[in-house]
């Protein structure tokens, strides 16, 4: 249980270094102002309102706040020579990277909880109508779109070993899913593949399910059915879900895509971390 | 029982030959110091110990264990002054070595370490805010937690001032009375003459000499040196002097005859200036430095 003992610390450092105060701030002030709009707007008497506000809102800047507290997390240690000192106490580089994921994914916890309930409270308090399902799904939607980006980031903080490489790689992940340059890779793999024209015609399935592979599809296409009012317009996923999906949009499919999301950059970072020199 | 064990250990970094195919055995109990030029190998080799980086060839076992499968296990039993060491986050020095107390499952007292290091007065302080000399002390209390059976330092001299050097000395030679297993590195000779009972000489990634000190001293054959103050020097003593069976040198200065010799042949020496019709006024002999050692064994000047 070695890895709780650093994932505490890496909790505990992230509130003696300020980080975690200055995120609550900044979420908790994003999480009023969404309250106060909303129950200001009587004309909004919708259940549906608030939670479609932080959901686009925190869909947003949760992954920006999870690859800025995670890319560092890990190759700054070995920078600053922690690194070396944590694994000169028995720790196993796995308690390691565990135990920093978990830490990292107890703050994105701690945040967006705070920022949740605040917001919920203030709008309510307002006369906003309430509907517990309905906020519970948006949270836990956000919430797991801070697991997955921590996750990136984390395994990408464990790849490397340059500070540099870190940082850059967690803004190509920012713009890869959040800008959405991932539905255009295979409309750069037709152009290619096409001799360098412009891609005509119907997308092969191909290019469609490629697409429905981001993080952000995954977990569009695994809420779908709970939350249908929610996200049938949800912008940081391509497409929409019809009445009968695909096999690629199906729940069980989507689950696993979320699921890899979240354990291939932590195995891949980890699988690289535990043979290389320090 | 053996502290260490390493067998034909070899780490190479693309070109670069860290170490070549060391081999070297460090016996429960003993304090060992690891003795070497910068570059010369003795970081990489405890990184090894701590699988902190994995050999190209030849297997390190420490306390008995595999030092790649077990290393958790040794670095339950272990306490690491490790070369690169930075403070955890923004812990104060008391919480770091509670930590380490949490960590290694002990029930030492946080401030009595602080104490033994001599940084009690910064207990509160943030370690971030510690100079190179305050952390290293702190990372010292943190390797004594839990009565470790063997204890690796590197280089735990480099950045203390000649008191805080003092007390790392004395420092070893409490856990040493333990009965803990002392293995440090070091490029400063006095620091090691000084505690060891054994040393072993690492050069360029080749360990070259392992012994105690005086073993060392004969193995070398360096010299030590005899002064002799003389009311005049005779014409044709120096000649003398240096046909006599063990003299390697023989210099002049005024009235001071400096010989370098082997202690057998001292008396022969202070015969041959009598004979000569000289009166001996005094004499000083010095043993060879660590330096001279030092340099016969890697070569250097």
């Amino acid at each position: 249980m070695r890895w709780l003992q650093i994932a505490r610390k890496d909790f505990d450092d992230s509130r003696r270094e300020r980080q975690l105060y200055y995120l609550l701030a900044l979420f908790g002030l994003v999480g009023l102002g969404i309250g106060y709009f909303v129950g200001d707007n009587s004309a909004m008497a919708d259940a549906r309102i608030l939670p479609f506000f932080l959901l686009n809102l925190f869909g947003f800047l949760a992954p920006i706040a999870a690859l800025t507290i995670s890319q560092g997390d890990i190759v700054g240690k070995r920078a600053t020579g922690e690194l070396s000192v944590l694994l000169s106490l028995p720790f196993s580089r796995h308690a390691i990277v565990l135990g920093s994921f978990i830490g990292r994914v107890a703050i994105s916890t701690a945040i967006l909880l705070v920022t949740f309930v605040l917001a919920i409270a203030v709008a309510t308090a307002m006369g906003a109508p309430f509907e517990a399902g309905l906020l519970v799904g948006t949270f836990l939607l956000v919430w797991a779109i801070g697991v997955i980006f921590a996750a990136i980031a984390l395994g990408i903080s464990a790849l490397t070993r340059s500070t540099t490489i870190a940082a850059g790689g967690s803004f190509g992940a920012f713009l890869l899913f959040v800008f959405q340059l991932w539905s255009l890779i295979p409309t750069g793999i037709r152009y290619v593949i096409g001799g360098l024209s412009i891609p005509a015609g119907p997308r092969p399935e191909w290019a469609v399910v490629f697409n429905q592979l981001s993080p952000f599809a995954g977990l569009r296409n695994l809420a779908q059915p709970f939350l249908p009012d929610l996200l049938g317009d949800f912008p940081l996923a391509p497409g929409a879900v019809g009445a009968s999906p695909p096999w690629y949009q199906e729940p069980v499919f989507a689950g696993f895509v979320v699921l890899a999301w979240i354990v291939l950059p932590l195995a891949i970072g980890f699988w690289r971390f535990q043979t290389t020199d320090l | 029982m053996v502290a260490i064990d390493l067998t034909g250990v070899t780490k190479t970094y693309g070109d670069v030959t860290a170490l070549q195919g060391v081999d070297l055995t460090v016996e429960d109990g003993e304090v060992f110091g690891f003795l070497g030029p910068n570059g010369a190998g003795k970081s990489t080799t405890i990184d090894i110990l701590l699988d902190h980086a994995r050999p190209t060839a030849g297997q390190a076992t420490v306390l008995g264990m595999d030092a790649q499968d077990e290393t958790v296990a040794i670095r339950e039993r272990t306490g690491v002054l490790p070369e690169q060491f930075g403070p955890l986050g923004e812990m104060t020095g008391r919480q770091h070595v509670a930590f380490t107390v949490e960590a290694k499952d002990a029930d030492d007292d946080p401030d009595a370490i602080l104490q033994r290091v001599g940084i009690a007065h910064a207990a509160d302080r943030p370690a971030s805010g510690y100079s190179k000399g305050m952390t290293q002390r702190l990372m010292l209390g943190m390797a004594l937690v839990g009565e470790p059976e063997l204890l690796i330092l590197d280089e735990p001299t480099t950045g203390l001032d000649p008191n805080g050097a003092r007390q790392m000395r004395q420092i070893v030679h409490e856990e040493a009375d333990r009965g803990a297993t002392v293995f440090f590195s070091s490029h400063i000779l006095e620091q090691v003459e000084a505690v060891c009972d054994r040393v072993g000489i690492l050069d360029a990634g080749n360990l070259v000499a392992v012994d105690s000190i005086d073993g060392l001293r004969e193995a070398a054959g360096t010299t030590g040196e005899m002064a002799i103050v003389l009311d005049a020097v005779p014409d044709g003593l120096v000649t003398d002097l240096e046909d006599l069976e063990g003299v390697t040198s023989v210099r002049v200065e005024e009235d001071t005859v400096t010989v370098g010799c082997e202690n057998p042949a001292k008396g022969a020496v202070v015969r041959s200036c009598q004979d000569a019709g000289a009166t001996v006024e005094n004499i000083e002999t010095s043993e060879a430095s660590l330096e001279d050692l030092f340099a016969a064994y890697t070569g250097g000047v």
